[in-house]
């Protein structure tokens, strides 16, 4: 009787903002040991107890210190090791293709015929460049007078 | 780090889903709290109440987030980890019904109201720790609560009238 005349009193003090932590665990165990009390407490209780036991299910990952300290002082070592070995296999690459391509003529005639023939490859590509270039002004012109019929 | 983290996360995790309403954002908001404790390692040792400080960081990447993005609030039961058979016969006793009247009750008070319930009510933390987790003075926190309190009183009241 004394019991359910104090929880009638916590009940009170509750809705009023007024309980304590404890006399809120008081009014908490008084619910789950009395499910056959009906009542909006009774409810809001069992909500609330619950809501307190949803749970984290990702799986914890924090960076390990031994890894990041590593990391952090391997990667600049890393990074120009790879920037060096890359320069010097490129230097490397560069200077044995540009030997590769090189042809050697003695006789000044032929020396003459090639590097014409050479100019003329270059005259020809220069022209076609030319006419694809007045083709496109000549679109462009086209376009310019039907967009402002 | 871990001794920190690992005895509140699940705490974290529910203060982030009741800021954000999803699971998937909830969980990505504890990650980053994660992140952020490894970062300020050095600064938390100076930090007297450590879970207090998590609380803080999970509230405002969780505010942060969903000022960012309009999440999809999902049904919160949908993910509880607890299945029926776990379930107390306190619990089984209670309604589906009237549990999802009162968490409907509990989503359309106003956030400070929602936050400031789930910290003294489901989580258990006095007037001054929820003061120092969300930045309300004590007095405030006080007015939440009894406002919060009254209306789920009102709701609840009129379904067993």
């Amino acid at each position: 009787m004394i019991e359910m005349e104090n929880i009638k009193v916590l009940k009170e003090k509750y809705w009023a903002g007024k309980t304590s932590l404890a006399e809120e665990r008081t009014l908490k165990e008084y619910f789950q040991t009395h499910p056959e009390v009906q009542g909006p407490e009774q409810s809001l209780f069992a909500f609330f107890d619950k809501e307190s036991k949803v749970e984290y299910t990702r799986e914890v990952r924090m960076p390990r210190p031994w890894l990041t300290k590593f990391t952090h002082s391997i990667l600049p070592l890393a990074a120009s090791f790879i920037l060096l070995v890359g320069s010097l296999w490129g230097l490397d690459h560069y200077s044995k293709s540009s030997t590769q391509n090189e042809v050697i003529v003695d006789d000044p005639q032929m020396a003459l015929q090639i590097t014409r023939e050479a100019f003329a490859l270059l005259n020809g590509k220069v022209d076609q460049g030319g006419k694809t270039l007045k083709e496109n002004i000549i679109y462009l012109d086209k376009t310019f007078i039907f967009k402002n019929l | 780090m871990l001794k920190v983290v690992l005895p509140i996360k699940d705490k974290l995790f529910r203060y982030a889903l009741r800021i954000v309403g999803n699971r998937m954002t909830a969980e990505d908001v504890v990650q980053e709290v994660l992140v952020k404790v490894w970062q300020k390692k050095i600064e938390l040792e100076k930090i007297e109440n450590k879970e207090a400080w998590c609380m803080t960081v999970t509230r405002n990447l969780a505010l942060d987030k969903l000022r960012r993005k309009k999440v999809i609030l999902d049904d919160v039961d949908n993910h509880r980890n607890i299945s029926d058979s776990n379930m107390s016969p306190y619990r089984s006793l209670q309604s589906d019904d009237t549990m999802s009247i009162i968490k409907d009750a509990i989503n359309q008070l106003p956030e400070a109201q929602q936050q400031v319930i789930h910290l003294r009510d489901i989580e258990g933390y006095s007037y001054q720790e929820i003061a120092d987790i969300t930045g309300y003075s004590n007095d405030k926190v006080k007015v939440y609560l009894h406002r919060a309190r009254i209306t789920l009183r009102h709701k609840l009241t009129s379904i067993y009238a």
